[in-house]
């Protein structure tokens, strides 16, 4: 394993997927700043603290370690490189979670980068962060969340042998499960109940009638469900960790890192399993 | 003899399809060992299974005097090297960058060799091109580079010369020939091109819809190809009167054209189809070839 870790990391200094990643994640989250001081400029009513900022990466990162997985990994299967691993003596598991091991750095390697640099550049412009305990826990919940990533499209790389199929599926199932945390997201912040409205009254003074339950509102068991749901999906994860202005933490962020952990050795062992009676061509 | 590759009633099933059932090989130490077949008759298939790359569904099979149950087959398959279809390289490295990477694969201490390995195979001029601009036949070379890496007693090399130019072939042969003669490898080249192959093997495997059809070795396969006299005659019933005669045996390929397996003395030939009133106009020898036994062994439906 510690060949193929040397190997890989060598290959890994040189791919331009990678660097790409580092460019447009930091670039992503410190243009985001720069505008947003600048409306904080403006308009006075806008405070904003380097805590919103740090963790940003988070909601990105995602879809990074799917093209990263797709590019990086697939490229074994497409140019045969695998072929050399297995026949140099290296097993199976071993070839597996050198591969896991890879995808989980880069992508830990690009939040962490992009997590200094917001600091870097956030903290002169909107001043230290106010709630550092909050924070160091955001980026523990997230280097988590960027594991079940990895775990995942990992798995998909390692089972899907052509290249652009698995482009299409790692890339394709970063959205779907974006569309999902969006959905749910959605769903959960209905509020419960809905604003009365206004009417003039028979004096002739402006009333507002009783606020009047929202039927989308989640109640019971389905909110249950959802809020599951929301904390249990890596993306609903990427949300939770970028909710509002950065002051507010997840609810539950142990529950969290525990999902996060579940996710990523439940994906290991089933992909370590089925990589063991792939045949490989 | 001693043998590298031993296969045991080897067998392979894709879901209802059987690639290969029963087979059973020997490739010994120190040989060249010619694998021919047709296209889908399951040679690639057999090398997938010795290296490690599928599993199979019955059989085993030895590298090294192991057998593939054992959990050493992985240590032994790092005494050898393969090279699967297209060669294992990649696209965006340059041959130096490729050989860096397999030396880390292996765990090799010293890029010290490399060198001489690119040397080894000609590639030692290519300097900063990536492999992605490579001929075909350097792309071969340098993943034979590749799978020498290890320093290998052993190489499977599948179709070498597949789409290489004459030069290409030319010095595919003359790599193979070396690291054979001089560097004690043995090898096993799986190859369409039969005339290629017979200037190199010692052995010989056939295989056909996934059975091994037979082993021999280059000496016995040359004893065993029969030699004859190819003869262009003016009258063919003249030639058949006179051979008939004579007991001796022949075949008959059109009006004016046969095969005389027998030996015969050609003055006597002539002057008794020249009693005959028969002109003979041409004649020469003909032996048969690795092309012409494999086509009689599959049953003349060829597609090697």
């Amino acid at each position: 394993m510690r060949k193929l870790l040397s190997a890989g990391f060598a290959r890994l200094w040189r791919n331009k997927v990678f660097w790409t990643g580092h460019i447009l994640i930091s670039g992503v989250i410190i243009l985001a700043m720069l505008s947003n001081y600048r409306e904080q400029q403006q308009y006075y009513d806008f405070t904003y603290t380097s805590d919103t900022f740090i963790p940003g990466c988070y909601m990105f990162i995602g879809c990074f370690t799917a093209v990263f997985a797709a590019l990086f990994l697939g490229t074994e299967y497409s140019d045969g490189t695998i072929r050399n691993k297995l026949i140099a003596g290296h097993t199976r598991a071993s070839l597996y979670l050198s591969s896991l091991i890879l995808t989980l750095a880069a992508s830990l390697l690009v939040s962490t980068v992009s997590v200094l640099l917001a600091a870097a550049v956030g903290i002169p412009l909107f001043g230290p962060p106010v709630n550092i305990p909050l924070l160091l826990e955001k980026i523990g919940v997230g280097s988590l969340l960027v594991l079940s990533f990895a775990a995942l499209f990992t798995f998909l790389a390692m089972l899907i042998h052509n290249k652009s199929l698995l482009s299409v599926t790692a890339v394709l199932t970063f959205f779907l499960l974006l569309f999902a945390a969006l959905f749910v997201a959605k769903r959960l912040e209905e509020p419960e109940y809905i604003t009365g409205r206004y009417s003039l009254s028979v004096n002739g003074e402006l009333v507002q009638d009783d606020p009047v339950p929202n039927p989308s509102y989640l109640r019971g068991t389905k909110r249950a469900v959802y809020e599951f749901l929301q904390e249990f999906l890596p993306t609903g994860q990427s949300f939770l960790l970028n909710r509002g202005d950065g002051s507010a933490g997840p609810a539950h962020p142990l529950r969290m890192a525990v999902y996060s952990l579940l996710l990523a050795l439940v994906n290991t062992l089933g992909g370590i399993l089925a990589f063991r009676r792939k045949d490989i061509n | 003899m001693e043998y590298v590759l031993t296969t045991a009633a080897l067998q392979k099933k894709y879901g209802n399809f059987t690639a290969l059932r029963d087979v059973t090989m020997h490739v010994p130490k120190g040989s060249i060992y010619g694998f021919v077949g047709k296209n889908g008759s399951g040679k690639t298939t057999l090398i997938r299974l010795v290296c490690g790359l599928q599993t199979p569904t019955a059989g085993t099979c030895e590298l090294f005097g192991i057998s593939s149950g054992q959990k050493e087959i992985i240590e032994s398959r790092k005494r050898m090297g393969a090279v699967v279809e297209t060669p294992s390289i990649y696209l965006d490295m340059t041959a130096e960058e490729n050989l860096k990477e397999q030396y880390r694969i292996l765990g090799l201490p010293s890029f010290d060799t490399i060198p001489h390995l690119l040397d080894l195979v000609g590639l030692n001029h290519t300097g900063r091109k990536k492999a992605k601009n490579f001929s075909l036949g350097m792309r071969q070379r340098l993943g034979i580079a590749v799978a020498l890496a290890g320093s290998p007693d052993f190489l499977i090399l599948d179709e070498p010369a597949n789409g290489l130019d004459p030069q290409g072939i030319i010095e595919m042969r003359e790599l193979l020939l070396t690291l054979n003669r001089e560097h004690g490898i043995t090898l096993l080249i799986s190859s369409h091109i039969l005339d290629e192959l017979s200037r190199l093997a010692t052995h010989y495997g056939f295989i056909d819809n996934g059975t091994i059809l037979r082993e021999i070795s280059a000496e016995d396969l040359e004893a065993s190809c029969r030699k004859c006299l190819c003869v262009t005659v003016s009258d063919m019933r003249a030639l058949c009167v006179v051979l008939d005669r004579k007991g001796i045996e022949y075949r008959a390929l059109s009006e004016s054209d046969a095969e005389i397996y027998d030996s015969v003395a050609i003055t006597d030939l002539v002057t008794a189809l020249s009693a005959e009133g028969c002109l003979l106009s041409r004649i020469h020898e003909r032996e048969e070839g690795l092309e012409n036994y494999y086509m009689n062994l599959i049953g003349g439906k060829c597609d090697a």
